[in-house]
């Protein structure tokens, strides 16, 4: 990896392209503040997304106080959990640009999956309740009563599947969102790119809009795209074990999966009567008899079943439920959601985020969902 | 590179820390959606069975499986052609299925599906079948799909099948309806049937794992023998029996059995404890018997095997005090029912075991007591040490003291010093104080009992015993009133601030994800998931049959069912107390955390704790 390592680079694996930082300038400075930009990040799978809504979030942040940030991609959301649509309002450079950090969103729900194939309707309607929250919340402004009120500009990440299905619902989105900058991130594989020009758009449309079409951050000497290839499942896993790492506090030293699976198997969780919660799964039918076997040593979504509208609870983080006894009427939680936030939690969504399997094998504590003399055949 | 989790993000890292996330390299374990292997075989016996029933409890329990998405492909598929052949008029026949709609409820009562629909549905369950299972196990250099599925022996009708359905014509109903049949014999034979090989034990062959227990409970104990006694056997021998690694080795199974089996272990050891105490009595064996290869092992052994043991499991010391009370209380019963026409060597034989039983729980009881610093000290290395961890053991040894204390009664000496060994476990001086008392007044009585011994059992001893046990009831009420006095306070102050569901488990030990905890040690026990064990349900469904049963549906927090950690059949537990007395297998604490409900003349009416506690007193002074 050719590093232009500069001793006052922060993160000095990260190489922003001169085509990059003039993509962000213009967003950033060409236009008037209000409206605010709204910019679309799109492209192909790990042609640059996230790292590119980083660095604009960065430079958007020195000229507004504080972006938005809509993130759509479930499978690898920028400070969220995986499974969440989450809308984060930031208010801070983030210094290193090679990691997400856990932030507290504005606003989330729990789509509950990694990939919005199991359900695009729902994923659109998630994301269109978290863009209409931004946009009752940050644009629309009674002008007469506040002027000097600057609306928040809106940086949004896509997840990297545009074929198929996946294509239809970046269409949708962008149509719906119509946003003021769409960034288009091309590899050189032309096949697996978005199409030319404005391909979201009808041909009759005349409004105003910035198309910028840039290429993926680093080639190699045959100017083709140097992908970074990532292991998917395993940043998700250590994406969900640093959200419940937050349950401890960061002077315990907790830094190995081991010591961290062995810290959750002793942490006191809360108990929670089960006649006071309601508990629905996401994406499958559970039979009545069967909700606990369902639900037992998994991940769900922590979701208000009072806020936000009754298909979309807003939601206040993760929890394990790392016990459930029918006996006594408690199932028993794990989260690192504050209390104050947790008590008006009364629901919980079940979905397909899998509870990373270093966090059940603990030595001399194995879940008992982590079974030997299991055939290979299966 | 930026740490997250103090886990750098490489891979390398990873293969560094001897960790991975992927399921494939932690060798020997896999995510599987059932909670134990005899889930898996509920679901394995009833989805072959004949009944519509057994059938879709089957079905409802795979539903849950695939929620929570890790359901191997051969059970998905399984389960798809028994739910279609359940549709199918021709698997049908005459049988009703009214089972069947109940439990998928939403979906109509589709009777009438087409032959088309019917087709294809089962068409596309084979279809998921044979690329499912063969994209498992298909090799790079098997180009075709049936070279792959011929290596496994997919049936060529399946393949066929799968390209016809995919590429032309839909197959007919008759062609792919057999096929169905054959493709559930193939899953059969592929897998449903070598994974219930492939199970260790299954725990409805009680009678196997005992002796499997059983034995490496010998291999343990001969194996300390050997250690201890470096004289009496050839180095090779000792190489071959008593070298430390195998002691490890046996002590790692034993664990892995209690965690599993803990009933069955706990009555296994007792078994050769009251053995053991038999042949004490009757020849008194030296402890280092010469006659070497024998396979007695005389209870000084066992005792050692215990201490070993107990080192690994803590907890199993609580659940023998536990058995042994039993067993003491068996006795008693009987010495007390049958006294009157038993000739008195019967009788002196009986009081002899209890006499034997009261040493050993007495030795038991001293044993835990050397053990627990050492528990705490463990503890202290571990990242945290849970305060509740002694809350619940607090709790547990309140309840063998109540019983230690109702037995002691009948003049039992061993069972008072041990209930006094007992209260200075739990740290109370004041408890202390008043057994240390009560214990001077038994043994005044005990004197009149011994003078009065050669009348057997006059008016007078009884009258006396009757007092002693009101009176030792009645101090421990005072104690336990005490206790809830204090408790209440501190419940009222603790309510202002949480009056709200999410509620920090005041108590909680170390124990596997997806168990709950044990009083000791961090085995855990599994869980009971079933939904009709709702408390709600169980009260109703206990009220029932008993006149006297406390409420559970309160809705508090209450701490009654610690003991039930002890053991891991929770259900049989609960089971058994509706022919027991009730109450009394109720926890000293149960009380204090809710005024409860009792069902009086069928009808559930709501009673103050006094009256309660009142309640409580007179039944036990009835027993």
């Amino acid at each position: 990896m050719a590093s232009r390592s500069e001793p006052e680079n922060p993160s000095p694996n990260i190489y922003i392209p001169p085509e990059w930082s003039e993509a962000a300038d213009c967003i950033a400075y060409d236009s008037v503040t209000s409206p605010p930009p709204i910019a679309i990040v799109c492209g192909a799978k790990n042609c640059g997304k996230s790292t590119f809504s980083r660095y604009l979030l960065n430079i958007l942040l020195q000229r507004y106080k504080k972006v938005g940030y809509l993130d759509t991609d479930v499978g690898q959301p920028e400070f969220s959990p995986p499974g969440f649509l989450s809308l984060t309002v930031v208010d801070e450079v983030t210094p290193d640009l090679t990691i997400p950090h856990l932030k507290t969103p504005e606003r989330c729900l729990f789509f509950g999956d990694v990939s919005s194939k199991r359900n695009p309707t729902t994923y659109l309607n998630y994301i269109f309740a978290l863009y209409d929250y931004y946009q009752k919340e940050y644009c629309l402004f009674d002008k007469s009563a506040s002027p000097a009120k600057v609306g928040l500009p809106l940086v949004v990440n896509t997840p990297g599947w545009v074929k198929g299905v996946g294509y239809d619902i970046l269409v949708d989105m962008l149509k719906y969102m119509a946003p003021t900058h769409v960034v288009k991130i091309n590899i050189s594989a032309e096949s697996k790119n978005l199409p030319c020009g404005a391909f979201w758009l009808d041909e009759d449309h005349d409004g105003m809009l910035n198309l910028i079409e840039i290429n993926s951050a680093r080639q190699d000497s045959f100017n083709r795209s140097v992908l970074v290839q990532k292991d998917a499942r395993l940043l998700r896993d250590v994406r969900i074990m640093a959200y419940f790492r937050q349950c401890f506090s960061s002077n315990l030293n907790i830094s190995t999966i081991k010591e961290l699976a062995h810290a959750l198997a002793s942490h006191p969780p809360y108990e929670v009567p089960i006649s006071s919660i309601k508990i629905r799964h996401l994406h499958c039918q559970v039979p009545g008899s069967e909700i606990f076997y369902s639900l037992n040593a998994t991940i769900v979504g922590l979701a208000v079943s009072s806020e936000g509208s009754k298909d979309l609870p807003w939601c206040a983080g993760l929890g394990i439920v790392r016990g459930i006894d029918t006996f006594k009427g408690l199932v028993y939680v794990i989260t690192p959601v504050p209390r104050g936030t947790l008590e008006k939690v009364n629901l919980l969504l079940q979905g397909f985020v899998q509870i990373p399997t270093g966090l059940l094998q603990v030595q001399g504590c194995i879940s008992p969902y982590m079974s030997a003399n299991v055939l290979s055949a299966s | 590179m930026e740490v997250l989790l103090g886990v750098k993000e490489e891979s390398t890292d990873y293969v560094q820390l001897g960790i991975s996330s992927s399921s494939s390299s932690s060798y020997s374990y896999k995510l599987v959606p059932w909670l134990s292997w005899d889930e898996w075989l509920f679901v394995d016996e009833s989805l072959f069975s004949n009944s519509p029933n057994s059938v879709a409890s089957a079905l409802r329990r795979i539903s849950a499986w695939r929620s929570r998405g890790c359901l191997p492909v051969v059970i998905e598929v399984t389960s798809s052609i028994i739910e279609i052949q359940q549709k199918d008029p021709y698997f049908r026949k005459d049988q009703s299925n009214d089972a069947l709609d109940n439990c998928r409820g939403d979906q109509s009562s589709d009777a009438s599906l087409s032959d088309e629909m019917l087709a294809m549905l089962y068409c596309m369950a084979i279809m998921r079948l044979v690329n499912g299972v063969v994209e498992k196990t298909r090799k790079k250099t098997e180009v075709s799909i049936a070279v792959a599925a011929d290596a496994i022996g997919i049936s060529r009708t399946l393949i066929d099948i799968r390209h016809e359905g995919s590429h032309r014509e839909l197959p007919a109903l008759e062609v792919v309806r057999s096929a169905s049949v054959k493709a559930l014999d193939w899953l059969k034979y592929y897998y449903w049937e070598p994974q219930k090989k492939a199970i260790p034990f299954h725990s409805n062959e009680t009678a196997g794992i005992k002796t499997e227990i059983r034995l490496k409970f010998h291999e343990l104990a001969f194996c300390l023998r050997i250690k201890n006694t470096p004289h009496l056997c050839s180095s090779k021998v000792k190489e071959k029996l008593g070298s430390k690694k195998d002691l490890t080795k046996i002590l790692k199974s034993l664990v892995g059995l209690y965690s599993a089996f803990s009933s069955e272990v706990v009555s296994v050891l007792l078994e050769f404890l009251l053995k053991g105490i038999n042949s004490s009595d009757s020849s008194e064996l030296p402890v280092n018997t010469q006659s070497s290869p024998n396979l007695h092992i005389s209870l000084n052994e066992w005792k050692l095997v215990i201490t070993k043991f107990s080192n690994k499991e803590p907890e199993l010391l609580l659940a023998l005090l536990n058995a042994v009370l039993d067993i003491i209380e068996n006795q008693e019963a009987v010495i007390y029912e049958t006294g009157w026409v038993r000739t008195s060597s019967d009788h002196r034989a009986e009081t002899l075991q209890v006499e034997h039983l009261s040493s050993l729980f007495k030795w038991l009881v001293e044993n835990f007591e050397g053990l627990k610093p050492h528990v705490e000290k463990d503890s202290v290395a571990e990242i945290k040490v849970s305060s509740g961890e002694k809350t619940i053991l607090k709790a547990i040894l309140m309840e063998l003291l109540r019983k230690c204390l109702v037995l002691s009664a009948s003049a039992n000496n061993q069972l008072m010093d041990s209930a006094i060994h007992l209260a200075q476990l739990t740290g109370d001086n004041y408890l202390l104080g008043k057994l240390n008392k009560l214990s001077s007044l038994v043994s005044s009585n005990l004197d009149v009992t011994e003078e009065d011994d050669s009348l057997k059992h006059s008016n007078n001893v009884f009258k006396k015993q009757d007092e002693s046990m009101s009176e030792a009831a009645k101090k421990l009420e005072m104690i336990k009133r005490r206790k809830i006095k204090k408790k209440v306070v501190k419940k009222t102050d603790a309510d202002a601030e949480n009056t709200n569901r999410w509620v920090l488990a005041k108590s909680w030990n170390q124990c596997p994800i997806g168990m709950l905890p044990r009083a000791v040690g961090s085995s855990g026990c599994l869980p009971v998931l079933d939904l009709n064990t709702v408390p709600e349900k169980v009260s109703q469904l206990l009220g029932r049959k008993e006149n006297w049963e406390l409420n559970q549906c309160s809705g508090k927090r209450e701490a009654s069912s610690d003991l039930h950690l002890l053991d891991n059949q929770c259900v049989k537990k609960l089971r058994e107390t509706k022919d027991g007395c009730v109450s009394d297998s109720e926890h000293v604490s149960s009380i204090e955390d809710f005024s409860g409900h009792l069902m009086i003349d069928g009808v559930w009416k709501r009673v103050g704790e006094e009256e309660l506690l009142a309640i409580k007193s007179a039944l036990r002074i009835l027993i």
